[in-house]
């Protein structure tokens, strides 16, 4: 009872949370920060599927594209965008789970922004929280804009009895905020090193760096720079803009030891510091609960483990899409080219990317082992007619490529910006400032890597005479390079290509010519060898003698053509969102939309 | 009302009539029976002359006097008085008059006696009122109370359970029948949104156990036997418990020793339970018939189909049911013994309990101990003390989880699994899986593998006071009291690996069973578990009282100012291991230790401190005034809002003690009152005033490289203002009594204006790009309404028949005025949100009066052209109609129907009556006491689960039995892929009228003569025989007991039992 006469009765200890003291406690912002990293950074492809985030990832690249019914609308392949298909923005009001509400995200960096500088921690410490902050905000804000369009600017802390909102704002104001957050990253980052052990996937100046070169790449690019349209005109000078930032990232990132791979096939394997390409990533664990990838086991065949999924198949159209050996476009006039072995002297990523049927992939350390994409192979459940290798780790034991008990497949990190995709981006703003000598200089060294012959044409260099086929090589490469990376839809819009999509969502099929030719490739001899591991699949005449040909194609058959309209490049905002501020104006082009981002 | 009053009358006056004749007798005794009594032929008699007067001293005229064991006796003249001839050999006389306590006296040796006669009436019994006691008379509030001996032999779960149907506006809901499933009570449809109790707002009553705030544990642990008085505080009177009052108080009163003898009291019973009402589900024949039929109409695969041969043996299928094979009668008992007694000094009272209700399948049971004692002393003159000490215990055992109240997942797979799968087969569980929840599980499996979870609860309370009230200074008293609890829980979830059975199949479908097996399926390892937890809390509370009560003349003053502070803290932590590594050995260090993981800690604290008075006014007992107020200060809130001050005002009228009322005889007692206040809740999540941020340590965190950091998220917006939650109510109350008090009616009539409401749901009132969840606010308005009637009649007639009945019912209902809502997104106005309830009716806006209004059903292909005929685009949920099928209207006029056709389907779901009776017959040494409950209309809904669509996998009620086939196109219910039903979406046609009538529970009591008891020195032997949930005479559904919400749920259990009540 005389404790209970102090003024403190009421002042009791919380022992379940935190109140403001925060933001003086370098603990516990850095826990706020991990959080932070969480909600924000992006994940494997497919990783995270609510409110219909896939479609992100639609293209002409994977077949899921056409059995994904959120994928089939942008694509136009069945049905159409309406407003509230386009849910990235928001859907909730809480920030608890990756995609729940980007603007609780953003309102995490607002805080650390607003609050962090008035605590008091040491000015070298503010400062390296503040730049990852300002670099994550700056991440959230470029997804929304080349969504979008333009979106709400919040810049800061808001709460009921002081709301500041606006509505809309233009593609310009977003980029130019955008590009402030990112300038303000890299002062704050500047000579900032993280401990790979520690600190791996934390922001670095050279990655804001790459940031900036990226968005200022998108801000010069036809989605926000038409060429063609006259309310907006074409302006030349983002294009030097977006030159000088690719510049001033390439050689920040070549200063800090960033450096192209030696191998294609190792880029996602190898780890931590012997991982040169790395420049921006997400960390993934085989043994930390609940920080797992489900990537192994969505590409692997269901005989090594895996449930694979349609969005590691490869469309005819990527499989075009790859040149030959010497950089040579694969078609019928191409002497190196047999459409019956379209595997066969391609260009080596070809074979490093896509398992086609019979070839070669030594899973769970199987050495020698071939990959049977036949209809009712042997061995196989859910065959696929093609798998992707470029996230599987091939010594990962069939066993561990589940998830059980939260812990489990390769670990294997995001690498969300690598080198190659900065040397693409400044080799493309070299073309575009006429720097044609410099962009190829660029893309050859990353087909030198790739492992294509420089044959007669320079390494398929020499194809591309001027600015308007370069760019169309630029393309392409991209395509090739970063194939299953998530990158070829926003290529696609970015470039306003995706209307000129021509055809429709299919892949090859390949089937035994009958039951009987099925039997004798599963004939197993004394060993227990089946008859087809002893094919040689580079052999026109075996390959024939077993298989149909010419192909069979998989395809939906609701599907129509890609149909991608015009006004998709910038997409409306969904209903929830909509209807939560009568501040909101519709993108353009969609029921009631007026509002146009290009405006200034 | 003048009808029966008029023979009433007549009745007294035939009565008036005959009492002439009867004095002209030659003998002063009349036998009511012409049948010659032995008695009458005896020679030797005692004359003892009497007189009979009421508690006022003054004569009684027509008191009847009995010889004890017969029927001969005499009545008191106009002063009293009385002369009665008795036996040599019984002396005993039974004294009685209407609305008096019926008396037995020993006239041995006496000549003449004076008999002071008792009232039995409850005008003048004591109600426990909060920090003190008042007469009923004088009570000015919604107090109803409840004497424990009504109930306390009534074989329910606990004492809120038995509460049921016996008070106006007190809701007592029960969660299923499974041992220790948790009993919640309501008091006047007190509100708590579904938002807001996420925030820790509760619909519950406050409970106050001996003048201490406690829990619904406790108050659930408590034995009936044990209790004086329980009394509910329905309205402002609560005010007294400002904090918290706004949703009821239930007050409790424990017993306490009475000067005299000591006294040894046994009470308990032994019973039997079991369901209430049988799940009747298809047999394994029906099951399959079904299946075909639907299999034939969706033209699937002949694989699928069930052969004649199959058919043929379905029909003499070898297994029992799940539910058959593990379903059991259970036990319940319950003994208490308890000693009483002492001198003017000290008295005491101890008393301990032990009941043990069983479940009906894997060894669930619950089992409560309990103490209590109590000393009350006398130290000096004035100086009182009263020193109580309990403990209880409770301990639940099962072998399945515990997790569910209902138990759904379990007794789902029991009756959901074909018939035609065996549970086992050579005792090896079969590997059968029909529901996500329970893949790879098999109930026998569980229960056989070791698996366990028990829980115990333990907590003391000690209850000290001292009260003075000096002779010198008169009416002055002050008591100060101090109290301490503690509760410590333990549990520990078991669960090792099992392995389950799969068998070679045969039958067209290969759905039937050898006994040749398949394979094993042996648990991983990394889903055996064993889970401790341990949980304590520790909480005082103290008080100081001063009171002044004097009477000045015809003026009654009670003045009570008082002081409260009260803290409390409790804390648990749980952790768990997996992948078990020695084998049938529950111990931690039997698992891997690697997995040790942490599953919960938590630390709360809170405080409390409160300053009140109590003013009581009335002159000469007949203008009553009272006023309260109550200061409470609560940590929910931050400083500067911590206090809230509810004050209430009442007024009572006895208007029958007016002089123009005493002339109307019939009329006994008439009393009205009025009160008007204002109180509070503080019942909310701590700190929603301050900037919070929690740690997650798994689900949010991020890794760099191998290294995995924590995350700190922001929780909940502050709200600064965040303060109590009011509500301003309005009581009026009648209080009645006819015809000597044999016959009562109460009336009580309330309005509830709930203001500053926490409300939580606002969210969308912000832009959902202002980055943060909204805050939790005091903004929600609602308005209730409400009327109780109670009706009672109680008489002993004169042939010694007894018969007290009382019944209740109510209308009531509640508004929401004002909540947060936003106003872009009015176009969705569907439950749970009811975007546009504002000011709309609960009895019509309710989340089970939401669905499609049924049209038609579409019995013959001609039915489905015309309707298509005529409605060309129609579709329910996207499918065209087809024969069989329910078709609905089409209310937002799109013409298909969709989720945007659910509306409200009636513009009142609540019943037309409903009533709650209690009829207690005595007749000598017999009484039966019965408890009813009666339902007039209103509307209730089949379930969803009633509605699902049965596959291979899953069987269903056999009231699908009837349903639409070409071969019964007058079925009752649809075909199974009716498009709605696969929606599982309500409609008008799973509406049902809501009419019940049920008998709740009777007791059955015999007391064993006292000739008898006197042989074995015994005070009282009673023998009682009893039912709870006993049987349903109307219901809506035939596949399950009124009050189980739903079929998969563990079902309502009736209990019969046997009991004994001793005294010594």
């Amino acid at each position: 009872m005389t404790q209970s006469c102090k003024d403190d009765f009421f002042e009791l200890v919380d022992h379940g949370g935190l109140d403001a003291r925060i933001w003086d406690n370098e603990g516990a912002i850095e826990y706020y920060l991990a959080g932070t990293y969480s909600m924000i950074m992006p994940t494997h492809p497919h990783e995270v599927t609510t409110n219909d985030m896939q479609m992100h990832y639609a293209s002409d690249e994977n077949y899921f594209s056409g059995t994904n019914a959120a994928s089939k609308k942008v694509l136009g392949l069945s049905g159409e965008i309406t407003l509230n298909d386009v849910k990235y923005i928001a859907t909730k009001y809480q920030g608890t789970n990756i995609g729940d509400n980007r603007y609780f995200d953003i309102a995490r960096c607002n805080n650390a922004i607003a609050y962090i500088p008035a605590g008091t921690l040491p000015p070298e410490v503010k400062k390296k929280f503040l730049g990852q902050f300002y670099a994550l905000r700056a991440i959230v804000y470029f997804e929304l804009t080349r969504l979008y369009g333009g979106v709400p600017l919040v810049l800061d802390p808001q709460n009921p009895d002081k709301l500041e909102l606006s509505g809309r704002v233009s593609a310009k104001a977003c980029f130019t905020q955008i590009v402030s957050d990112l300038d303000a990253a890299m002062t704050n980052l500047d000579g900032v090193t993280w401990d790979d052990g520690t600190g791996r996937g934390k922001i670095t100046k050279a990655a804001a760096a790459a940031l900036k070169a990226k968005a200022l790449l998108y801000w010069a690019s036809p989605q926000f720079n038409p060429t063609d349209n006259a309310a907006h005109p074409y302006e030349a000078q983002r294009w030097q803009t977006a030159f000088q930032a690719s510049k001033e990232a390439y050689e920040l990132c070549q200063a800090t030891g960033r450096a192209l791979m030696p191998n294609y096939n190792e880029i996602f394997l190898k780890e931590g510091i012997s991982n040169t390409e790395a420049v921006l990533l997400r960390s993934y664990s085989a043994t930390s609960p609940k920080r797992y990838t489900i990537v192994e086991r969505a590409s692997r065949p269901a005989s090594e483990g895996g449930a694979p999924a349609d969005y590691y198949v490869p469309t005819t159209l990527l499989l075009k899409a790859y040149r030959m050996k010497d950089g040579t476009p694969a078609n019928g006039d191409n002497l190196l080219y047999d459409d019956a072995l379209f595997w066969k002297n391609r260009d080596p990523r070809f074979k490093n990317t896509i398992v086609y049927n019979g070839a070669d992939w030594p899973l769970s350390g199987k050495t020698g082992r071939k990959q049977w994409n036949y209809t009712n192979a042997d061995g196989e459940s859910s065959i696929k007619s093609f798998y992707c290798k470029k996230f599987v780790n091939p010594s990962l034991s069939s066993a561990s490529v589940g998830i059980f008990n939260d812990i489990g497949g390769n670990g294997m990190d995001w690498i969300e910006i690598r080198f190659a995709e900065v040397m693409m981006n400044y080799a493309e703003s070299a073309n575009e400032t006429g720097d044609l000598a410099l962009a190829k200089e660029l893309v050859r060294s990353i087909r030198q890597r790739a492992g294509i012959e420089q044959g007669k044409y320079d390494y398929g260099l020499s194809l591309a005479a001027n600015k308007e086929q370069m760019r169309d090589l630029l393309m392409n490469e991209r395509q090739i390079e970063f194939a299953f990376e998530g990158k070829r839809y926003h290529d696609l819009r970015r470039t306003r290509r995706m209307h000129t999509l021509e055809g429709t969502i299919q892949t090859y099929l390949f089937e035994t010519k009958s039951d009987a030719l099925k039997k004798i490739l599963e004939a197993k001899n004394a060993a227990g060898i089946m008859h087809r591991e002893r094919l040689d699949m580079n052999n026109r005449d075996t390959v024939l003698n077993y298989f149909k040909y010419p192909y069979n194609l998989r395809a939906e058959s609701a599907n129509g053509a890609f149909a991608f309209r015009d006004y998709y490049y910038f997409y409306p905002l969904p209903n929830t969102f909509m209807s939560s501020s009568p501040l909101l104006e519709q993108t353009i082009g969609y029921e009631g939309g007026t509002f146009d981002p290009l405006n200034n | 009302m003048n009808y029966p009053f008029f023979k009433k009358s007549l009745l007294k006056r035939s009565i008036k009539l005959l009492c002439p004749l009867l004095a002209l007798s030659p003998a002063p005794v009349f036998a009511l029976s012409t049948t010659n009594s032995p008695l009458l032929l005896s020679t030797k008699f005692a004359g003892v002359t009497g007189r009979v007067l009421d508690q006022d001293g003054k004569p009684v005229h027509g008191a009847t006097i009995l010889v004890k064991g017969s029927k001969a006796g005499v009545k008191t003249g106009e002063d009293g008085v009385f002369h009665i001839n008795l036996p040599a050999d019984n002396t005993v006389i039974v004294v009685s008059y209407v609305g008096y306590k019926v008396q037995e006296i020993d006239t041995k040796g006496k000549t003449n006696i004076t008999i002071r006669l008792e009232s039995n009436t409850s005008i003048d019994e004591v109600v426990v009122v909060g920090y003190g006691t008042k007469k009923r008379r004088e009570v000015l509030g919604a107090v109803a109370s409840v004497d424990p001996k009504e109930i306390q032999d009534i074989p329910a779960a606990n004492i809120a359970a038995a509460l049921r149907d016996r008070v106006a506006g007190l809701g007592v809901s029960e969660s299923s029948g499974r041992p220790g499933a948790a009993v919640t009570l309501n008091v006047r449809n007190a509100f708590a949104s579904d938002q807001a109790k996420l925030q820790g707002v509760t619909n519950e009553p406050l409970y106050v156990i001996d003048g201490i705030i406690s829990s619904s544990d406790v108050f659930e642990n408590l034995d009936a036997s044990m209790v004086e008085n329980i009394s509910i505080l329905k309205d402002a009177s609560a005010a007294i418990y400002g904090a918290s009052g706004a949703k009821g108080v239930i007050l409790v009163t424990t017993k306490r020793g009475q000067v005299g003898k000591t006294q040894l009291t046994y009470n308990g019973y032994l019973g039997i339970s079991d369901a209430t009402v049988k799940p009747k589900m298809l047999s394994a024949y029906q099951h399959a018939k079904l299946l075909n039929e639907t299999y034939a109409l969706n033209n699937v695969q002949p694989t699928e189909f069930f052969s004649d041969e199959d058919l043929a043996y379905l029909k003499t299928n070898p297994y029992k049911s799940w539910y058959d094979e593990l379903w059991k009668p259970s036990k319940m008992e319950r003994h208490n013994l308890s000693i009483s007694g002492g001198s003017e000094k000290i008295t005491f009272f101890a008393g301990g309990s032990y009941q043990k209700e069983d479940g009906n399948y894997a060894g669930m049971s619950q089992q409560k101990y309990s103490f209590r004692s109590g000393f009350n002393t006398q130290i000096i003159d004035g100086l009182k003390a009263d020193i109580a000490f309990n403990v209880n215990n409770t301990k639940t055992n099962s072998q399945n989880s515990l997790s569910d109240d209902r138990d759904q997942n379990f007794y789902q797979t029991l009756i959901t699994t074909p018939q035609w799968v065996p549970i086992q087969i050579d005792g090896l569980p079969v590997n059968f899986s029909n529901i996500n929840a329970n893949s790879n599980t098999n109930p026998l499996a569980i229960i056989n593998s070791g698996y366990y979870q028990k829980r115990s609860n333990a907590n003391y309370n000690i209850n000290a006071s001292l009260n003075y009230a000096p002779e010198y200074l008169k009416g002055f008293s002050a008591r100060i009291q101090i109290s301490n609890s503690g509760t410590s829980s333990s549990g520990q979830e078991y669960l090792p690996a099992y392995d389950l059975y799969e068998f070679v199949r045969t039958g067209n479908n290969n759905k039937f069973y050898t006994n040749t097996v398949d394979k094993v399926f042996r648990m991983d390892g990394s889903k055996t578990r064993i889970l401790p937890s341990l949980g304590k809390g520790n909480s005082y509370q103290g008080n100081i009282v001063l009171q002044y009560a004097n009477t000045f003349g015809k003026h009654s003053l009670d003045l009570m100012v008082g002081a409260e502070q009260s803290a409390s803290n409790a804390e648990g932590l749980s952790a768990y291991w997996t992948n078990q590594q020695l084998l049938n050995l529950d111990e931690y260090w039997a698992f891997d230790q690697s997995t040790f993981t942490r599953s919960d800690r938590s630390i709360t604290e809170a405080v409390k401190r409160s300053f009140f008075g109590r003013l009581n006014y009335d002159y000469k007992k007949k203008y009553l005034l009272e006023v309260i107020t109550r200061v409470d200060a609560s940590s929910n809130f931050a400083k500067g809002n911590i206090w809230g001050v509810f004050p209430t005002v009442a007024t009572g009228w006895v208007v029958s003690d007016e002089e123009f009322f005493k002339d109307l005889n019939y009329l006994s007692y008439l009393k009205l009152r009025a009160n008007y206040g204002l109180v509070g809740e503080d019942r909310v999540l701590a700190r929603l005033w301050q900037e919070r941020f929690s740690v997650d340590l798994v689900n949010t965190g991020y890794l760099y490289g191998e290294t995995p950091v924590a995350s700190l998220n922001p929780t909940i917006i502050a709200n600064p203002d965040i303060s109590w939650e009011k509500h301003r109510t309005f009581n009026f109350g009648i209080e009645s009594r006819w015809f000597d008090n044999k016959l009562s009616f109460g009336f009580e009539y309330y309005l509830r204006n709930s203001y500053d409401v926490f409300d939580k749901g606002n969210d969308e009132n912000f832009p959902m790009y202002a980055g943060f969840k909204a805050p939790v606010v005091n903004y929600q308005k609602r308005r209730g309404w409400g009327t109780e009637f109670s009706l009672g009649y109680q008489n002993t007639f004169s042939n010694g028949f007894k018969l007290s009945t009382n019944m209740n019912f109510g209308y009531s209902a509640s508004y929401t005025t004002q909540m947060y809502f936003n106003k872009f997104q009015l176009w969705d106005f569907s439950y749970p949100d009811w975007k546009v309830e504002m000011g709309t009716d609960s009895r019509k806006y309710n989340s089970s009066n939401y669905g499609l209004i049924y049209q038609d059903m579409l019995r013959t292909q001609q039915e489905v052209d015309n309707f298509l005929a005529k409605n060309p685009n129609y579709t329910i949920d996207g499918k065209v109609p087809q024969v069989g099928w329910t078709v609905y209207e089409d209310t937002n006029g799109d013409g298909k129907i969709t989720e945007k056709d659910l509306t409200t389907m009636f513009d009142n779901t609540s019943p037309v009556f409903s009533t709650g009776i209690t009829v207690g017959l005595a007749y000598k040494s017999f009484s039966l006491n019965t408890n009813f409950r009666a339902v007039f209309g209103g509307k209730v809904f089949y379930e969803s689960q009633a509605m699902t669509a049965p596959t291979a996998f899953v069987n269903v009620p056999s009231f699908w039995e009837d349903h639409w086939s070409l071969e019964n196109p007058n079925g009752k219910f649809p075909r199974y892929d009716d498009a709605a039903m696969m929606k599982k979406w309500n409609s008008t046609f799973w509406a049902e009228d809501g009419t019940t009538i049920r008998i709740n529970n009777m007791v059955f009591n015999w007391s064993v003569p006292k000739t008898f008891t006197d042989k074995i020195n015994v005070r009282s032997l009673k023998l009682m025989l009893s039912g709870n949930n006993l049987w349903t005479i109307v219901a809506p559904f035939k596949h399950r007991d009124p009050y189980s919400s739903s079929l998969y749920n563990y079902p309502t259990i009736r209990t019969i039992s046997f009991g004994l009540n001793f005294g010594i």
